[in-house]
């Protein structure tokens, strides 16, 4: 026959005592949790006393008195959550009487044992919390569970923590190289990763971007972007010539960032055949009034990319009325078809928007100027030239 | 003739069985899982990564058809995301109704002409572009009919950044659905190239402001099995698949794409529904193709939340597409994938999963039940088997979706009320009288609608948020 009745019955027993185990534990779990909420909440109203002192004198040059009753695990963890969230926003002299606070009340130790637990997870709540409270002692613990860690998301929360807590460079440029070893191009992550480091780690970055880990030049190239006016090393302009797109098109914005390109440098990444870079260098010269090189805008306004021609007009645009006139000219030039109807296009746009703003004093100037440089090349006003 | 219906109606219940015991493996892939992704959702820091100028950028694409009640409060939901940088683009696909017209009046758009449109995927004609530059990170792109398909291309034709995500007009993503989503992008950005989102049923749900504000289980009978059926499917089975890089569907309602790769497999397939499927399966190929390494994810705790059919004519068209979609897709891509080594997971097990257990389920299942009835009108003798089989089925089925409900308390708890909990097991076991049964002849018939190569959307009506919730208060 097709199956035994026997076995069929003891599979049917066996699917209903699995169900009721698997319910058993989401109803354990559900419990477990209704019944963490409603002790955290008598834990905070048992301590809203304190809790209220510690929001009114946070920030004083007193430091804060941790409670005066020995505390239990629990009561920790509610405390350690709730300082937690009132630091994360925080910096300055708040931040620091609450990272005070977290010591004395020995939160610290509290979660460097934590770090020794046999539970992943709560060895990765501890890192968690040793970071937020900037605990340096944590580092060497850290470094080792990172070691440990394997390469998943839980490595970025590890990193992160030794980037909040170590108070040496080298520590953080160390853990840096560490996840960027896992070569998964995570270095946008990584950046953001080093952002949680309040040191100072322009040197390291500058060894990055030396380094043969492509990664590691990338995330180089990118955080010393914010270490603006200060020199860079001279090596850096070769790497416009990389063989990787990324790495040309991250040392074009640094380059740009820092002011730091020559004229020929700018004729050749506007001629580029990366349109990352040329659209990057379009933009700068725009954003930043470049009136000496409105003639590459011009040259690649008649660019086949339409995304470049857009966006070469729109920087046009930003040059003011020399910007203004070169968009007027190149819509009579007609030497490309698309280039002219989009400058045309732009153009228009342009005095509706002056047309607008026309009622304020201070725009009524430019407007004004603007349809007089209209005139003077299409010799009639707009509605004419539109009618034609 | 009595043992031979008795013997296939048996084949058939085994054959329920073994799609129960996969789905029982790929069940405890997602519980192999979950523990990492509480990890990851509990301890990243989602507030200051949705200030940070290091995530990448990404452009919404909204195709949106008929939608005048919901597209407002969507795009304003969408306007007002946690995410450093964002564009929104709302492609109108030649709606009848006012949609164009509530867009402009509500965000004051001024028609622009639609030079910024590239030609990078074909489309459908497009009319023009609207914009205020009061709203710099908002498009309203205005075209000819043509299709969700076709209207997700012309969005990739406007977009500007290299990451897109495709989200359903009648959908709310979760303020930090989009950063929750990038972060798992951003630890593995080579290898990433689709990642979807979690997509929960919003009926009975109090909305405010293009947000879900209270989260309620459905009052009305339909709604509620869909929240149970997305529970599992999402839960239990995305999970699980995404762990063996087998995943085979990206919801249409709520995914990030790299668009690189969208446009090199040649952007989505108009002319049929499941076009969501589709660029998935397409994307599997053409890395499996070339020996890219990818991953094609899924991030459970990025939520959208959307409105689900309430009554058995728009639930039964929607499954009628679905129907239609999964078998032109298995037609088209499925077979050319089917048991060749070079298509790993997707070539011995997606794809044949989901030929024999899903594309031809409903012949097997339909014929199946035909053969137990016919035995049944011959000669009842052997009604203890029969009992024994249809058990053993409801309870399988039962516990793959309490072992779902199990992972949504481990990791979310969205429905945190005990009775929540009970309703929604109450639902798991009801939905195999008669719903899932109606399902599969949704899906039977969907497939009849394309050998008789009817392609029509079917009935689609929208409702405004909260009607649900107003109307059981």
């Amino acid at each position: 026959m097709f199956l035994n009745l026997k076995v069929a019955v003891g599979m049917i027993v066996f699917l209903l005592v699995l169900m009721a185990i698997v319910m058993g534990i989401t109803l354990i779990i559900k419990l477990g949790k209704i019944r963490k909420q409603k002790k955290t909440k008598q834990c905070l109203a048992k301590f809203s006393g304190y809790l209220h002192y510690v929001q009114t004198e946070m920030g004083q040059s007193e430091r804060l008195k941790p409670p005066h009753r020995t505390l239990s695990t629990f009561e920790k963890r509610v405390l350690q959550d709730t300082l937690y969230r009132w630091m994360a926003p925080l910096s300055g002299a708040h931040k620091q009487s609450l990272l005070d606070l977290c010591k004395d009340m020995g939160l610290i130790e509290f979660n460097l044992k934590r770090l020794r637990s046999l539970s992943h997870y709560t060895r990765i709540d501890a890192a968690y919390f040793l970071g937020a409270m900037e605990s340096e002692e944590a580092v060497p613990q850290l470094f080792k569970m990172l070691d440990k860690n394997p390469y998943d998301s839980t490595i970025f929360i590890i990193g992160r923590s030794i980037a909040q807590a170590s108070k040496q460079p080298a520590e953080v440029a160390e853990m840096l190289k560490y996840l960027a070893s896992g070569e998964k191009s995570t270095f946008q992550l990584l950046a953001d990763i080093g952002y949680d480091s309040p040191l100072n780690l322009k040197d390291q970055y500058i060894e990055f971007i030396s380094s043969d880990q492509p990664d590691l030049v990338k995330l180089g190239l990118i955080r010393l972007r914010d270490y603006k006016g200060e020199d860079l090393p001279s090596f850096l302009s070769s790497l416009i010539h990389s063989d990787d797109k990324e790495i040309r098109s991250l040392t074009t914005k640094l380059l740009t960032n820092h002011m730091k390109l020559s004229k020929k440098d700018v004729k050749l990444l506007a001629r580029s055949s990366d349109d990352d870079v040329r659209l990057h260098i379009f933009e700068w010269i725009g954003d930043t009034g470049q009136l000496a090189y409105a003639d590459l805008l011009e040259e690649a306004l008649h660019s086949s990319n339409k995304v470049i021609s857009r966006v070469c007009a729109g920087n046009l645009l930003k040059l003011g009325n020399v910007g203004f006139s070169i968009l007027c000219k190149i819509a009579l030039d007609n030497e490309s078809a698309y280039g002219s109807s989009i400058a045309l296009d732009y153009v228009h746009e342009e005095l509706d928007h002056a047309a607008k703003q026309r009622e304020l004093i201070e725009h009524a100037v430019d407007s004004n100027q603007k349809h007089f440089i209209y005139k003077k090349f299409f010799g009639k006003d707009r509605s004419l030239v539109e009618a034609i | 003739m009595r043992d031979l219906l008795l013997g296939y109606g048996i084949f058939a219940m085994y054959y329920v069985i073994v799609i129960n015991s996969i789905y029982l493996a790929i069940l405890l892939f997602s519980f192999k899982r979950i523990g990492r992704i509480i990890k990851g959702t509990v301890f990243s820091k989602y507030q200051s990564l949705a200030g940070s100028k290091h995530v990448p950028p990404i452009s919404i694409l909204v195709p949106a058809y008929n939608e005048e009640l919901t597209v407002k409060e969507n795009v304003r939901c969408l306007l007002a995301l946690h995410y450093p940088e964002f564009e929104v683009i709302v492609v109108n696909d030649g709606s009848s109704d006012e949609t164009l017209n509530v867009l402009i009046d509500e965000f004051k758009l001024e028609y622009k002409k639609p030079t910024m449109v590239k030609n990078t995927v074909k489309t459908a004609n497009v009319r023009g572009v609207y914009y205020n530059p009061d709203f710099p990170n908002l498009y309203i792109v205005d075209k000819e009919n043509g299709g969700k398909a076709d209207s997700l291309n012309a969005g990739i034709n406007v977009s500007n950044y290299p990451l897109i995500s495709s989200i359903d007009a009648d959908s709310l993503l979760e303020k930090d659905a989009l950063i929750r989503i990038a972060r798992k992008y951003m630890e593995n950005p080579e290898e990433s190239v689709a990642i979807g989102g979690n997509v929960r049923i919003a009926n009975g749900c109090r909305i405010e402001n293009g947000m879900v504000k209270k989260v309620n289980l459905p009052k009305k009978l339909l709604p509620m099995f869909q929240t149970v059926e997305y529970l599992k499917a999402f839960l239990g089975g995305r999970i699980g698949w995404s762990e063996i890089n087998g995943l085979i569907i990206v919801s249409g309602a709520f995914g990030v794409f790299k668009k690189e790769y969208v446009i090199k497999v040649g952007g989505y397939r108009g002319g049929y529904p499941g076009e969501d499927m589709n660029i998935i399966i397409k994307l599997h190929r053409y890395m499996l193709d070339n020996k890219l390494p990818y991953k094609i994810d899924f991030c459970p705790d990025a939520v959208c939340w959307t409105q689900a059919p309430d009554s058995f004519k728009i639930l039964g068209s929607q499954r009628k597409r679905w129907g239609r979609g999964n078998l032109k897709n298995m037609i088209e891509e499925g077979m050319y994938m089917l048991f060749r080594p070079k298509y790993k997971v997707m070539g011995w097990l997606t794809v044949p999963y989901n030929i024999i257990f899903e594309t031809l389920s409903p012949y097997f299942r339909i014929t199946g039940l035909l053969a137990l009835i016919g035995y049944s009108l011959l000669d009842m003798s052997g009604w203890k088997i029969m009992a024994v089989f249809a058990l053993i089925n409801v309870l399988y089925g039962s516990l793959l979706g309490l072992g779902s409900l199990l992972l949504e308390e481990m990791a979310f708890q969205r429905y945190p009320r005990i009775r929540d909990y009970f309703k929604m097991f109450f639902f798991t076991v009801l939905m195999f009288f008669g719903y899932r049964q109606l399902g599969i002849l949704w899906r039977f018939l969907g497939q009849i609608d394309f050998m008789r190569k009817n392609n029509s959307w079917g009935t689609m009506t929208r409702t405004s948020w909260n009607e649900d919730e107003n109307k059981s208060a």
